[in-house]
C-alpha cells in the first residue's frame, strides 16, 4: 500500500469515531437528563394536585384528564405522588452510591497499593460476600427503626465491595504498565501517580459501575419500601405505592400500580444507559 | 474454613442486630406498656442480660442444635423454618432452572449473533428483564394471567382454599401429592407455581443473560473456534464447545445466584402469600423478632456456604485444571 492512498484512507477511518461517540454521549445525557429532571420536577414543579391529601369521594378513579393517572385506593392523584417520590427515592439511591464510591474508591486504591493488608482485606471481603447481604440490609433498616441514613449506610455496605474489588484489580493491573514504570523511573512519589497517571485511567470503568450501582440501589430501596420498611407513608415513595395497590391490581384496578412502576422502571432504563454510555466511550477513548 | 466462616457471621450479625436502637419491649407491648410489664418482658425473653451474656447463651443453645425461640409465638425457630424451608424450595429451585435454561440461551443467541439483530433482540430483552423490579413483574403477570385472561391462579399461596394439603412427607406439596396419588392436587398445586417461578426465572434470567453473552462471544471470537471452523466442524458442535469452554464460569455464577435467590425470594413469596422462610422471615423483622431473624440469617447463610463448597467440589470435577486443595481453601 502506498502512502499517499493510506494518507487517503485515514480521514474515512477517522469520521467513524466520534460519530459513534455521539451515540455514547448521547445515551450518558438522555439517562441523567432524564434523572435530574424528574428529581427537578419532584421538587419545584407546581403538581396538579396534592401527593398527600386523600380523598374519599375519589376511589380508584381511572386515568382521566384530571387525574392523568388516576387516584388511588384511599383517593390520592397517582401522577402527583408518583413525581413527588422522585423526591424521596432517587437522592437516597444516589447518596447511597455515593457513598459507596467514597468508601469503596480509596480502599480499592490503598488494598492494591500494600500487597501485605490487600491479601488479608480481600480474604475478609470473601467472607463478607457469603453473607445473605439482602436479608441483612433488609434487617438492618427494619430493626433500627425505618431510620432513612440506615438505608444509605445498607446501599453503602452493599455495594461498597463491588468498589473495592474493581478499583483493585484495575490498579493492580495497571501498575505494571510502562507508562506507571516510566513515571515511576521520572519520580514520580505515590500521590502523583495515583492522581495524574492511575486515577484518570480507571476513571471511566469506576464511573460506568457507578451508574449500575445506582441502578441496583434504586432496585433495592423500592424493593424495601415495598415490604413496608424504609420510607414510610405518608412520605412517597414508588415501592410503597405499589404495595398500597397490589391488591387493587389483583381485582383490575392497574393504574395505582402502573405510575409508579413505570417510574421505576425508566430509571433503572436510564442508568443502564448511562452505564453502557461511559462504557463505551472508556473502550474506545477519544484520540 | 466452613464453621469458621460460619461462625464470624453469626457473631457478626448478632451484634449488628443488638447494637441497632430497635426498641423491642415497646414494639410488643405497645407504645403505653407500665415500666413494670417491661421490666417483665425483658426478664422473660433474656433482655435484661447485656450482649456478651446473651451471645453466650445463644452459641450455647446453638451448640445444642437450637435456635432459640421466637420472641411473639414461643416456637422454636429452627422448627419454624423447617416446616418452611420445603416450600421455599419448591419455588426456588425451578425458578432459578428456569432463569438458567432463559438466560443462558438468550446469552447464546446474542453471542453466536454478534452485533446482528438476534443479538440486539436478546440484548433488548434482557435490558427490560433487569429494569423492571421483581415485585412489579409478578403483579404485572397476576393482572394479565390472573385477573384479566383467568388461566391461572391468584396470590393465594401453594393451594386453592378449597384444597386440602397432601400428607406431610418432604413438605413440598407437588411432590407429596404426587406421593399420595392424588394426581388433581398435584395439578392445581403447579398451577400455583407457575406465576412465581415464571417471575423468578424472568428476573434471574438477566444476569445469567448478561454473563452467557460475554463467556460466549470471548469463546466464538476465540482462535480454537476460529480453527475448530477452518477443520471443518459443524455450527452446532462450535457452539457447544464454546458452552463447555464456559462452563464453569456460568456454574460459579448460578451458584452465586442460588445463594442470593434464597434470600431474594421474600417478595415474591410475599406477593403470592407462598408460607415459605422468606415471607416469614420479612413479617419476623417487621416486628422485630430478633431470635427469628438471627435464626433465618444463620440457616441461610448455612446453605450459601455450603452451595459454595459444593461449587468447588463440581467445578473441580467439570475443569480438571481447577484442583481442590483442602490446604489451601481458607
Amino acid at each position: 500500500m502506498s502512502v499517499t492512498t493510506l494518507k487517503e484512507s485515514l480521514p474515512r477511518a477517522r469520521s467513524l469515531v466520534p460519530r459513534d461517540h455521539l451515540g455514547s454521549r448521547a445515551k450518558v445525557a438522555l439517562g441523567i437528563g432524564f434523572v435530574g429532571v424528574l428529581i427537578l420536577a419532584a421538587l419545584f414543579f407546581p403538581l396538579p394536585h396534592s401527593p398527600t391529601a386523600t380523598n374519599p369521594e375519589a376511589l380508584l378513579e381511572s386515568p382521566s384528564r384530571d387525574h392523568w393517572f388516576g387516584t388511588n385506593s384511599v383517593g390520592t392523584d397517582v401522577f402527583s405522588r408518583t413525581i413527588k417520590a422522585a423526591e424521596t427515592d432517587l437522592p437516597l439511591a444516589l447518596a447511597g452510591t455515593l457513598a459507596a464510591l467514597i468508601i469503596g474508591v480509596p480502599l480499592g486504591i490503598w488494598l492494591a497499593s500494600s500487597p501485605r493488608w490487600g491479601e488479608r482485606w480481600m480474604r475478609f471481603l470473601d467472607a463478607f460476600q457469603a453473607l445473605p447481604l439482602l436479608i441483612l440490609i433488609l434487617a438492618l433498616v427494619a430493626l433500627s427503626n425505618n431510620q432513612l441514613w440506615m438505608i444509605i449506610v445498607a446501599v453503602a455496605i452493599y455495594a461498597g465491595p463491588v468498589y473495592i474489588r474493581l478499583v483493585r484489580s484495575q490498579v493492580l493491573s495497571l501498575r505494571e504498565a510502562r507508562f506507571i514504570e516510566a513515571a515511576r523511573a521520572s519520580g514520580a512519589g505515590p500521590y502523583r501517580l495515583m492522581r495524574y497517571h492511575l486515577l484518570p485511567n480507571v476513571r471511566g470503568v469506576i464511573l460506568a459501575q457507578t451508574s449500575l450501582v445506582a441502578a441496583g440501589a434504586l432496585l433495592g430501596i423500592t424493593a424495601l419500601s415495598f415490604l413496608g420498611i424504609g420510607v414510610q407513608p405518608p412520605t412517597a415513595s414508588w415501592g410503597s405505592m405499589i404495595a398500597l395497590d397490589s391488591s387493587a391490581l389483583v381485582e383490575g384496578h392497574w393504574w395505582p400500580v402502573i405510575g409508579p412502576g413505570i417510574a421505576i422502571f425508566l430509571c433503572i432504563v436510564a442508568f443502564n444507559l448511562v452505564a453502557d454510555g461511559l462504557r463505551e466511550i472508556g473502550e474506545d477513548p477519544p484520540r | 474454613m466452613l464453621p469458621v466462616s460460619l461462625l464470624a457471621i453469626i457473631t457478626a450479625s448478632f451484634f449488628l442486630f443488638a447494637a441497632l436502637p430497635g426498641d423491642i419491649p415497646h414494639a410488643m407491648l405497645g407504645q403505653i406498656a407500665t415500666p413494670e410489664a417491661i421490666a417483665r418482658l425483658k426478664e422473660r425473653l433474656g433482655l435484661d442480660q447485656s450482649v456478651f451474656e446473651r451471645f453466650y447463651h445463644y452459641i450455647g443453645d446453638l451448640s445444642h442444635g437450637s435456635l432459640g425461640e421466637s420472641y411473639y409465638t414461643g416456637h422454636s425457630v429452627l422448627g419454624e423454618i423447617g416446616s418452611r424451608l420445603p416450600s421455599t424450595l419448591e419455588l426456588v429451585i425451578p425458578g432459578l432452572v428456569l432463569a438458567f435454561v432463559l438466560g443462558v440461551g438468550l446469552g447464546a443467541v446474542g453471542g453466536y449473533y454478534d452485533r446482528r439483530a438476534p443479538d440486539k433482540a436478546t440484548r433488548g430483552m434482557l435490558t427490560v428483564a433487569q429494569s423492571v423490579p421483581d415485585f412489579l413483574l409478578a403483579l404485572i403477570l397476576i393482572l394479565v394471567f390472573f385477573s384479566t385472561l383467568h388461566w391461572l391462579p391468584g396470590p393465594e399461596g401453594q393451594l386453592s382454599f378449597a384444597d386440602t394439603p397432601p400428607p406431610h412427607v418432604t413438605g413440598m406439596y407437588v411432590v407429596d401429592a404426587l406421593l399420595a396419588g392424588d394426581f388433581s392436587l398435584a395439578a392445581s398445586a403447579a398451577r400455583h407455581l407457575v406465576l412465581p417461578v415464571i417471575t423468578l426465572g424472568i428476573v434471574y434470567s438477566a444476569a445469567f443473560g448478561r454473563t452467557t453473552r460475554a463467556l460466549m462471544g470471548g469463546a466464538l471470537n476465540s482462535e480454537f473456534t476460529r480453527f475448530g471452523r477452518a477443520c471443518g466442524l459443524s455450527e452446532r458442535r462450535l457452539i457447544w464447545n464454546a458452552v463447555v469452554a464456559a462452563r464453569t464460569s456460568l456454574l460459579t455464577y448460578a451458584a452465586v445466584l442460588a445463594a442470593g435467590i434464597i434470600g431474594a425470594d421474600a417478595i415474591i413469596e410475599i406477593i403470592f402469600a407462598w408460607n415459605g422462610v422468606g415471607q416469614w422471615a420479612v413479617q419476623a423483622m417487621l416486628r422485630q423478632d430478633l431470635p427469628a431473624v438471627e435464626g433465618y440469617v444463620v440457616i441461610v447463610s448455612a446453605i450459601t456456604v455450603v452451595i459454595y463448597l459444593l461449587l468447588d467440589l463440581v467445578s473441580s470435577l467439570l475443569d480438571p485444571r481447577i484442583r481442590f486443595d483442602v490446604s489451601h481453601d481458607s
